[in-house]
Order: C-alpha cells, then structure tokens, then sequence
C-alpha cells in the first residue's frame, strides 16, 4: 500500500504540535529555568539572572531539602516494601478463592476512590488524635497503656503516622494490578504443580511470583511516579508550615514557587523550584532505568 | 485524482492546524470571567502595559457616579465564609448606588496565593483584590495609594501603627495595601476558667502568667495548649522581649542558637513544660486540634495565637463562651512591654491594570468605614478597620485596649518564623520543649544541630 506523506504529516502534526507545546517546551524551560535566579514563574526572561549550577549547590546544602529526600527515600524503599508487599499478598489470597471475593476486593480498593483529604482527616483525627483517637482507646481498652500513651502525631512518630495512612490507601490500587496479572497466568500451571504435590506457598513462589515480574516492573515504576509527586498527605499532617517529619521535594517546591507561610517577607525562588522539579524528574528517570536493567521478564513466555 | 487527493491532504491540514491553534489561543485581555488559579506552567509571559477594562471610563468622578466602570475584584475569602457574605452584600449596595459593574470572584485564599500574580502577568484583568497583606509580595503590580488616601482624607481614621506597618512592607516606604480586619497576637483565653480558678486580672509580667497557670492547675484546668502551625508565636514573643525581633531574626538568619537568651527563653518552657502547665497531648497537636479539640471545648485555658482564633472556632464555643484577651507578657530583663506586640491585618490593593482606581478605592472606602465595617467585624469576629467604630465584637473587647496602646511592632511571632528553612526544625524541637520531652539545653543543642553549627 502506498503511503500517502502528506496525509501522514496532516494527522500527526497536530499531535506532534500539541505534545512539543504542552510537554516538550515546558520540560525544556524549567530546565532552563533551572540555572537561573527567577523571582517569580512568570517572570520574563530579561529578568532571569544567570547561576549556573548555584541552584543545585545550594539545595544540595540545605538541610531541609536534605530532609525532604530522606523522607521521600523512606516512603519509596520501607512504604513500598508495605504497599507492594501487602498488596501481593491480599491479592494472591483474593485469587485462591476467597469466600465474599468481590466484596473484599471492593472494600480494599475503597480508600482510593475517597479524597486523600477525607482520609488523611480521618487518619488524623480519628486514629491517631491522642485523646480519643482509635489507637489510644484500643491500647487503653487492652491495658497496653505504654502503647496507648504513644503521640502518634508528635515529633518521633509522625513519618510513621503519615507512612501507614498513606500505604493504607494505596494498597488497594497496587491489590488490583497485582490480580490483572496473576489472571494472565494460565489454571493448567497450578494444576500442573498441585498433581506434582507443590503445595500453595510452592506453587507462589515457582509459578506466581516468577510469572509477575513484569506486573512487578511496572508497580515498582507506579510507586516511584506516585511517591515523587507525594504531596496532599505531606501538607494535611503538617498543615500551614512544613515539619521536617513529612517534608517531601514536592512540598518544599511549592514553598519555594508560592512562599511559605507565616513569614513577613513572602519569598519566592522559581529558579530553585525548578531545579527540584528537575531533581525530582531525573529520580523517575532514574529508578526507571535501574528497574528496567534488573528486572527483564523477556525470559519467559506464557 | 492524485491532484485532488493532494488539495484535500492541505485542506485537512490546514484545518486541524486552525483546530488546533483555535484552542490554544483566545487568551486576550477580556479574561474578567474566567476563574481558577491560572497557573501558567513553567511557561512565562512578560507583563504587558496594562489594558482597559471593557466599559471602563476614565477618571469617573467621585464615588456616586461610576455609571459604566466595571470592576473586577478578586476575593482571598471564599463566598461562604462570613467575610464573603458581606463583601457580596455591600458590593451590591455599591452597585445600586454608583452604578459600577463589579465582578466580584471568589478565589479563596490559595487561588489568590498561586493565581494572582501569574493572572496578572497574563495580563488578565483584575482591578483590585483582598489578600493577607503579603509584604512586598506584589510588586509594581499594584499602585500606590498615597494620593487616594489624600485626596478621601482617609488615613485618619485608621489605626496609625498599622498604616506604617503596611507602609514598611515596601521599599518606596509608601501605602499600597489598605489594612482591614485587624487582628492581634497575644494570649486568647478561657474567661470562664480564670474566673472560676481566681484569677482576677490578665497577667501582665511572666510571674503573673505563672501564677495564672499555677491557679488554672489547681483549679482543675489544663492552663496551655498550642498546636504545631503556632508553636513558634509564644516562643517568638518570648524572645523578642527579650532581645527584640530583629535580633531574633539574627537568630533564626545566621543560626545563633546559642545565644544565652535563647536558652534563657527554652528554660522558660522547660519550666512550664516541667510543671505540668501544658496539655498532656500537645507534642501531637496537628493544627487545629489544639484549638479546636482543646481551647474550644472549654478543655484547655490559654492558647497562644491571634484574635482570628475566635472567628475560626465560633461554630464549635458558640455564643456563650467568655473570650478573653492579653498581650504577651512582660518577662524579666526584658527589653520592651506589652506595648509591643504582633498585629497585622488582611488588606484591599488596587493594581495597576485598574484603569478606575477612584472607583476601585470608593469601594474600599465602603468596605472599610462605617456600617459596612462594623458589619464586617461583627459577622467575622474581627477588628474593625475604622477607629471610629466602637462597636468591637463582645469576643474582642479585651484586645482592643492593647491594639489602641500598641507603639511597637513586633514581626510574624516574634521574627521567629523568618527563615523558612529552619521553621520546620523549629516547629518539631518546641513542640517537644512543651511537650516535655526535650530540655532546653536539647533544644538550643538541636537547632543548632538544623543550622549546621
């Protein structure tokens, strides 16, 4: 058949225009923008000052922005280890015939069709508030007071607060993508393995786990998209100002882009949000490269 | 057929190429309805010369023929809120009376945060706004309301130290922001409590405040609880009494955490912490559970915040509570007295895309003197903007003394909140100073650990 160029070029011009307008053009300026001292985001050009990698060197000495990425690697290596862990799990259990499987299903997955506000509310409020919060009243009610007497919001625990609100709620999400590929894997390897006496846990790490890896791929790079964009439940257990505890990049961007609160001098730093977002960029580029170099799941076919 | 295959491959093109630039553009100057943050990406746009309103007309006179000006005006309130109810009500009046056009849109206060500038730059029109007084935040964006404020003999009417407040948050030292809803940082109190504990009088010194805690205590009362966004004002002003806010601001600026003050302000703490004068729960006080789970239910006494507090939780004391009011303590070897405080206020701008400021300024004057002031303060529980309305809500009668005697300004909680890179370490080290759970001598050890010193 023969190729007609300009109809070729007719419909992928818009596309193409549209994509180097809304994605090309602003990845390119904030890196830009990244080397410059800028005031404001929509400050012209004329008024960016040249800083080279002044931008980079100062957030790399900041103490805060030390923090926020000691946070962010937390959430992503101990909160994924939960959620991925935890999900798996749930949905192998789901996958062996459960009784009430659907309503499971639906009941795990709830919290993410649940604003992340409503549910960091209900976190902060009704579990972890000190005084008559879930936990404090279950310890208390068990005697376990030395438990019940934890300030879950407080300086020492907040990460922990904070990390197992937010892996609560994203469990059910990463629950289901697991499920879509354990269907894939076909019966007859089960029943393979069960008439050859390989028993659940056998048949879980010979047969499922091995089947998933590119199901694991692809969650591991979720996660990793899902954590550097962590910011809702970051400003709800620290509303107004940051806390060094749940500071994340993110949040730190933002103070930088619009000013933090409560100062006398608003002071903003577009240049420094920039070099952030950049930051935060080459961190999913860079977990997606090492993921795809370990983990292939070219070797088996099924 | 191949010619008339290649006329329509350019016809095709050429109208996804029209399709496509038609929904990109359209961004002109006539904007006024469009709401939402706008937020430009990373995209950035130089600030065009200012563009007419569309029916606006020059130099309209004075308030009470604006007959064709439209105004349009962006709100930091959102419709609902008490301050929204009655900003709609008397742009209305307004309205009636002058015949202006106002757009009023409510942007709440994070569309004005993140939307107003880039909106501006956009060159969208925006005539005037309401925000939170944001220091210098603007820019030429917005002019200079010297003239204006001559010309309505206005300033006389205001409260003076609050004009120079909003004068010193630019560098030409002139007035571009005009202040309304006071409000002022102290000590909001359970009048109930301190009457029933004996305690006559608002404390004055740091040993009255003491001896108010320790009746509260005995009397059965938890005397303070704070939360973790306002943890720095009580020790800020602690501080600053003693040293100053511009040498507290030295302090969180430079790291110099070790100065003897700054231990001497963490024993203080200690101190209250160490006689059991805090809430049991307050290291884990996310705002506003302090306030709202503690002070507003009558469990704790004192709270350490601004006269907003009582507006923020009236749904919850409703209207039988008995505020009360009090600067923060003199303490010993203290530099300054109560005649220093934290005071500020929210603010109306006009900005220099306004092709009518008279008008835009009449409207200010509407909002901020007379009726429609005392209305405003009524409803939100705040401080008028006028000096000549007496009539201050009954929650609010207490500070009203304390913003008239007021000489000396204090920064946002002391200056202590000046360094937004050391405000989180801070915030987390006095949460556990009050809570107990970190000495004073921890406390300067760790900050200066946040300071890399």
């Amino acid at each position: 058949m023969k190729r007609n160029r300009s109809m070729v070029v007719a419909f992928a011009l818009p596309g193409t225009l549209l994509f180097v307008l809304t994605m090309v053009y602003p990845i390119v300026r904030t890196v830009f923008m990244s080397f410059f001292a800028i005031q404001e985001i929509t400050d012209s050009v004329d008024k960016w000052k040249f800083n080279g990698i002044g931008n980079y060197i100062s957030l790399m000495k900041n103490s805060l922005y030390q923090a926020s990425w000691i946070n962010l690697a937390k959430i992503f290596v101990i909160g994924g280890v939960i959620t991925l862990g935890v999900s798996l799990l749930l949905a192998v259990i789901l996958k062996n015939g459960v009784r009430g499987r659907g309503f499971f299903q639906a009941a795990i997955y709830l919290p993410n069709v649940i604003s992340a506000v409503a549910m960091a509310t209900m976190w902060i409020q009704y579990i972890f508030n000190p005084s008559y919060g879930f936990m404090t009243k279950f310890f208390s009610a068990l005697h376990l007071d030395s438990l019940a007497q934890i300030q879950w919001l407080g300086g020492d625990y907040k990460f922990w607060a904070l990390l197992i609100s937010y892996c609560f709620g994203m469990i059910g999400h990463f629950m289901l993508i697991w499920i879509s590929g354990i269907e894939r894997i076909g019966i007859d390897y089960y029943e393979a393995a069960a008439i050859d006496g390989a028993n659940k846990v056998k048949q879980f790490f010979y047969i499922t786990l091995p089947l998933l890896k590119g199901i694991f791929r692809t969650n591991i790079i979720m996660w990793s998209i899902s954590v550097s964009g962590f910011f809702i439940w970051s400003k709800l257990f620290s509303p107004i100002s940051a806390d060094t505890s749940t500071v994340v990049p993110m949040v730190y961007m933002y103070d930088k882009l619009f000013g933090a609160e409560n100062v006398d001098e608003i002071r903003r730093d577009a240049g420094i949000a920039a070099a952030v977002g950049v930051m935060l960029c080459l961190f999913i580029v860079f977990i997606f490269t090492v993921v795809n170099r370990l983990i292939k799941d070219d070797d088996l076919e099924f | 057929m191949k010619r008339s295959k290649k006329w329509s491959s350019i016809i095709t093109c050429g109208a996804l190429i029209t399709t496509l630039l038609a929904g990109c553009g359209g961004q002109a100057a006539d904007q006024a309805g469009t709401t939402g943050a706008a937020s430009s990406g990373a995209g950035g746009t130089a600030a065009a010369p200012a563009a007419k309103t569309e029916g606006t007309s020059d130099g309209a006179g004075s308030s009470g023929s604006f007959a064709g000006v439209k105004l349009v005006y962006w709100s930091n309130w959102e419709s609902t809120e008490p301050q929204g109810v009655v900003i709609t009500e008397a742009v209305k009046e307004f309205e009636a009376e002058t015949g202006a056009q106002v757009d009023l849109q409510f942007k709440g206060r994070k569309g004005i945060k993140e939307g107003l500038i880039p909106a501006l730059d956009a060159d969208q029109q925006v005539d005037m706004f309401d925000g939170m007084s944001n220091k210098s935040n603007y820019g030429d964006r917005i002019i200079s309301l010297e003239e204006l404020i001559k010309a309505h003999d206005y300033e006389k009417d205001t409260n003076p130290v609050l004009m120079t407040l909003n004068r010193s948050y630019y560098d030409d030292g002139q007035l571009h922001e005009i202040p309304y809803q006071m409000k002022a940082n102290g000590y909001l109190y359970n009048k109930d409590m301190f009457d029933k504990a004996g305690i006559a009088k608002a404390p004055v010194t740091w040993a009255d405040f003491l001896d108010a805690c320790q009746k509260l205590k005995d009397a059965g009362y938890i005397p303070l609880t704070t939360d973790d966004a306002y943890a720095m004002q009580a020790f800020g002003q602690h501080l600053a009494r003693l040293i100053g806010d511009e040498e507290v601001k030295k302090v969180v600026n430079e790291g110099l955490w070790d100065r003897e003050e700054v231990l001497t302000a963490a024993k203080s703490f200690e101190d209250l912490a160490s006689k059991g004068y805090f809430s049991p729960q307050v290291g884990a006080n996310v705002w506003p559970t302090g306030q709202n789970t503690e002070l507003a239910t009558g469990r704790a006494a004192m709270y350490c915040a601004g006269t907003y507090v009582v507006n923020e939780t009236k749904t919850i004391t409703g209207p039988a509570f008995r505020w009360g009011f009090f600067a923060y303590p003199e303490v010993d070897n203290g530099i300054n007295g109560q005649e220093a405080m934290v005071i500020g206020n929210q603010s109306f701008a006009i900005t220099k895309k306004c092709a009518n400021p008279e008008a835009a300024f009449a409207l200010i004057e509407k909002l901020t003197r007379g009726d429609w002031d005392v209305k405003l303060a009524q409803e939100s529980l705040a401080l008028p903007a006028d000096m000549n309305n007496e009539s201050w809500p009954e929650q609010l009668q207490e500070a009203k003394p304390y913003m008239e005697n007021c000489t000396e300004l204090f920064a946002t909680s002391g200056g202590l909140e000046n360094n937004p890179d050391i405000t989180p370490a801070l915030k987390e080290n006095l949460m556990k100073l009050y809570a107990g759970t970190c000495t004073a001598e921890e406390f300067v050890a760790n900050m200066l650990a946040a300071s890399k010193k």
